[in-house]
């Protein structure tokens, strides 16, 4: 074999190398190249075979010559992994991160918490009742004379007008269900479905939501509904507020409250929410009507207690500034991911 | 402000509104310039607010004014009678009349138009005029016949099958017996209560009238009206009940206004019925319970006082007061009607606020309901909207579906006429909502009741409905179900091939918890997805019978030790006949007795390089044994046993 060959093979060898690491832009590029030239089967331990082949004085000159450029490809290999492993470590934080989705809960509940919470800090007890009431429940055993408005067949849903089933038109039913079942003292507040044979509108809904609540034991006074109800209203819209209560009519309570708070959209100067007021009207309330605790059995000399109720979409609607309740129903994705 | 001529005393409008407002009236002022017009919202127990002489009562004692009521005198110049006859006095209990001959029909004074108008009625003549301004005057509503349309006497009683009238509004109403009827010895002439015939209205060419003005039973009026479908300012009236007092005072104001603005000659009382006094029965009163209601103690003076001036008689012995109301208020019936009165002119503002530290004691809350709040965390957890929706639900829906439904009797519309008896048609409405406004992918629940009535008997269950609309595949929804009810610690659930009425055949599970199907997973039915257009939705629904399982929910957890010794894990794949139940798998190795943690499936595969009727399943085998370390060679046992069951009994195929 001549000399020359060899010599110019081996720098045939460096350039080839030279000039392909030059165009390797990751590791995988680099482990193809490091396998052809310095591997088992590679092009440096492929001419150091053909050492034999060669004049032994000659020997000992091209080895050195081989070793070298073994060298120089190896440091070539480290530095080139180096930098091509800095370069694949880069990464653009600018794009936006991946979201997991996390769900909501419908502002009805959200509000329903809301008030529940301040009672139950109170030492209320929540309860349910059925949806699909009796007369009895719904308006004699609380009292509703024959001529209330309430009671006529344009404002109940009925399910049998024979047996007078229907559905509960508030959650007062419930009072009667837990005075019947419970000995006083206690606390209890009840939330849930009514309905009323409203057309919907932007501000009627046949099905909607009430909170209930009602307190018996000895000595209950009307103070003691003022105090309770003060300190919920100022939880809830907070302290700022004012609050008024007026005389009003219920057949199930004697004396009857209504309770305004000033106007949390206008701060009482009068808008169209409170129509020019100043006040807006946010529950019902009063003593329970001795009638009442006779009917389930109490003796009113004995004990006394007061009830409330509101309207759960309403107090939804002032908090979260919704003009219209039928979005409550509609459930509208956009609508819902603006709440919690 | 036609209040202010019958009163005696001085206040300023701002003062009144006000006193009105802090009595609970709420008046809202419809004009405020030369003149105030309010209107007032009266109770529904204070029929004797709905006139003018009423609201003139009630306010009294704003700075001590006193009524002051015009004179009335009329003399009885003609001997002429209507002869009454009244059928049955539980109908009406006092029935009177009085002819006066020779009147003059013409438009009113200026100054009768002017009261009627601000009253809120529209002037006709000055006949009707009279009769709208008594009503609204003394609350009494009056009613003036003309005479010489009447045949022979009048009878009070119920209207007849096949009897006809036409009423005032032009309006042929058919009668019935439950209805009330003024008649002559011929036909019916008025609807007792609620509104006149035509057949003997008062019309410009009447001469002689026959004016009118009774007691008639609440309950009579009340559902002859709602028989007829006609409220009227006399029917409202008679509703509320009046009184036998105002019957007599109507009369007098009547007769005494048309001598006055029609002139005529003056007839004698004709009547039926028994004038009754209807005076009240004293009420005791406990000053104590009083002040302990009102939580604070008041002036014996200014109580006294107060009662007078609303016209109560009041006297005190011991320690009581024993109050009279006046015979106009039959709302007041017992002590609390007396204690609110007090707090109602004393001023709800100026009743003090306490808490009630004598009853601190928590009552505790039915743990149904804090069940079904902890459910929504959880459906809000794993990514799901919370939706609420009508429980009414429409005619065509329930139509569509063939549900056995609860139809309301007097539904508003055909959209809300059914209670819905699953929550996957209210969903399904959902999403054809959000849809229809470009909102294409979503998921959501709703935890609510549905309804059922069974041979009479009526119960509403609560149910738990999750819906993907073009948001993964079944399988996503089925992963969310098995993940849900674990968290709610509902363990070793099974799913079974069932069908449901709402869903697509053969792509229906049910879900069955200790031998109870507790809920449904499924592809809605194509039929139902084309009604609420989303034939090109990927739409998956999960129905669960929640309440069935409320007891199980949320056992009592308490700590478990961790384990100590490390796991084993080991990952297969076979290839198994598609048609194979991997429940049946899972079951089948876990019978095995050996020291398995977990079996978890990562990977299912059809396709490329499998064979058309087989599937690719890979899972993932966790061993551990609480005692010690487990060996690999142990394993490697385990595994051994594992694909013999898998081969043996399942006709799998291990991959390599």
């Amino acid at each position: 074999m001549e000399i020359e060959k060899i010599l110019n093979e081996i720098s045939e060898i460096e350039n080839e190398a030279k000039k392909m690491i030059k165009e390797i832009t990751d590791e995988k590029g680099m482990e193809e190249w490091r396998i052809k030239f310095l591997g088992r089967k590679g092009k440096i331990n492929s001419i150091t075979s053909k050492l034999p082949q060669i004049p032994q004085e000659l020997r000992p000159e091209i080895g050195k010559r081989i070793n070298s450029l073994k060298k120089t490809l190896i440091n070539l290999y480290n530095e080139s992994i180096k930098k091509i492993k800095k370069e694949e470590k880069f990464e653009n934080l600018s794009f936006p991160g991946k979201r997991p989705k996390i769900g909501t809960l419908h502002p009805l509940t959200l509000i329903i918490r809301e008030m529940t919470d301040i009672f139950f800090k109170m030492g209320f007890g929540i309860v349910t009742g059925p949806e699909i009431e009796n007369d009895y429940y719904n308006f004699e055993a609380l009292n509703t004379p024959e001529y209330h408005p309430a009671k006529s067949f344009w404002d109940t849903f009925y399910l049998n007008e024979k047996e007078k089933i229907l559905l509960r038109t508030h959650t007062s039913p419930v009072q009667i269900r837990v005075m019947e079942r419970m000995k006083p003292p206690f606390k209890i507040i009840a939330v849930g479905r009514c309905y009323r044979r409203d057309a919907l509108d932007a501000s009627h809904s046949p099905v909607f939501h009430q909170m209930e609540g009602l307190m018996v034991g000895k000595d209950i006074r009307f103070p003691h509904l003022k105090g309770v109800l003060t300190y919920f209203l100022h939880q809830l819209f907070g302290s700022e507020i004012k609050i008024k209560f007026s005389p009003s009519y219920f057949p199930f309570t004697e004396p009857s409250a209504e309770v305004s708070i000033s106007c949390i959209i206008c701060n009482g100067k009068g808008c169209s929410t409170c129509g020019y007021t100043g006040y807006i009207e946010i529950l019902g309330c009063g003593m329970v009507h001795p009638q009442v605790f006779r009917n389930v059995g109490y003796d009113p000399e004995k004990v006394t207690g007061f009830a409330f109720g509101m309207g759960v979409e309403r107090i939804a609607m002032l908090k979260f500034k919704i003009d219209d309740i039928r979005y409550f129903y509609q459930n509208d994705i956009r609508f819902l991911n603006q709440f919690g | 402000m036609l209040i202010k001529e019958y009163l005696k005393g001085e206040f300023s409008r701002k003062e009144l509104i006000e006193y009105l407002d802090n009595l609970g009236y709420n008046p809202l002022i419809i004009e405020d310039n030369e003149d105030l017009i309010f209107e007032l919202e009266i109770p529904a127990n204070r029929g004797d607010l709905l006139s003018i002489i009423g609201v003139c009562r009630e306010i009294l004692p704003m700075k001590s004014l006193s009524l002051q009521l015009p004179e009335i005198n009329f003399e009885e110049k003609i001997s002429e009678k209507m002869d009454v006859k009244v059928e049955n006095y539980q109908d009406c209990p006092y029935y009177s009349c009085r002819i006066i001959k020779n009147v003059k029909v013409e438009p009113s004074p200026s100054w009768l138009k002017e009261k009627v108008e601000k009253m809120g009625f529209r002037s006709i003549n000055n006949l009707v005029d009279i009769s709208n301004f008594v009503t609204g005057f003394t609350g009494q509503p009056i009613h003036i016949f003309d005479l010489k349309k009447i045949k022979g006497g009048i009878v009070v009683r119920r209207g007849r099958e096949n009897e006809e009238i036409e009423t005032l509004d032009g309006k042929i109403r058919k009668l019935n017996s439950e209805i009330l009827v003024i008649s002559d010895s011929e036909k019916p002439i008025a609807l007792a209560g609620i509104m006149g015939g035509k057949n003997s209205e008062v019309d410009d060419g009447t001469t002689s009238i026959l004016i009118e003005s009774a007691k008639f039973s609440p309950v009579t009026v009340r559902k002859g009206s709602k028989i007829l479908g006609i409220t009227t300012e006399a029917s409202l009236r008679f509703e509320k009940e009046t009184d036998i007092e105002r019957v007599k005072e109507g009369l007098e104001w009547t007769t005494f206004l048309v001598k006055e603005v029609c002139g005529g000659e003056i007839g004698p009382l004709s009547s039926s019925g028994i004038y009754t006094s209807e005076e009240k029965k004293e009420i005791p009163l406990n000053i104590n319970k009083l002040f302990q209601y009102l939580g604070k103690e008041i002036s014996e003076d200014i109580i006294t006082n107060l009662f007078k001036k609303i016209s109560f008689s009041v006297r005190k012995e011991k320690n009581f007061f024993y109050v009279k109301p006046p015979v106009w208020r039959n709302d007041i019936k017992e002590d609390v009607d007396l204690i609110e009165e007090i707090a109602k002119y004393i001023g709800y503002s100026n009743i003090p606020s306490e808490f009630p530290i004598e009853n601190l004691k928590p009552t505790p809350s039915e743990s149904e309901y804090k069940k079904i709040e902890k459910i929504k965390d959880i459906m809000k957890n794993l990514g799901f909207n919370e939706v609420i929706t009508s429980s009414l639900i429409s005619e065509d829906i329930i139509k569509l579906t063939n549900l056995k439904s609860i139809p309301l009797l007097n539904p508003i519309s055909k959209n809300f006429a059914y209670l819905r008896p699953s929550l996957t048609l209210s969903l399904l409405e959902t999403a054809e909502f959000n849809l229809s406004k470009q909102i294409k992918n979503f998921k959501i629940f709703e935890i609510g009741k549905v309804y059922e009535e069974r041979d009479r008997k009526y119960s509403e269950e609560y149910h738990l409905c999750l819906e993907t609309v073009n948001e993964g595949d079944f399988f996503t929804l089925k992963g969310v179900v098995e993940e849900f009810l674990e968290r709610c610690g509902i363990e070793n659930i099974e799913w079974k091939k069932d069908s449901h009425p709402l869903g697509e055949d053969e792509k229906i599970l049910s879900i069955f918890y200790k031998d109870t199907r507790i809920g449904f997973l499924f592809y809605p039915d194509e039929k139902l997805k084309e009604f609420f257009d989303l034939k090109k939705e990927n739409i998956f629904i999960a129905e669960i019978y929640i309440q069935k399982i409320l007891q199980y929910l949320f056992p009592k957890r308490y700590f478990q030790k961790l384990p100590k010794f490390p796991s084993s894990r080991r990952d297969l794949s076979f290839l198994i006949p598609q048609d194979i139940s991997w429940q049946e798998i899972e079951k089948e190795i876990k019978s095995l007795k050996i020291p398995l943690e977990k079996i978890e499936v990562f990977d299912i595969y059809r396709g490329k390089n499998i064979p058309k009727d087989k599937i690719s399943i890979s899972f993932t085998l966790i061993f551990r044994d609480p005692e010690r370390t487990l060996e690999s060679e142990e394993v490697d046992g385990y595994v051994k046993e594992i694909v013999e069951v898998m081969e043996n009994k399942f006709k799998a195929v291990m991959r390599k």
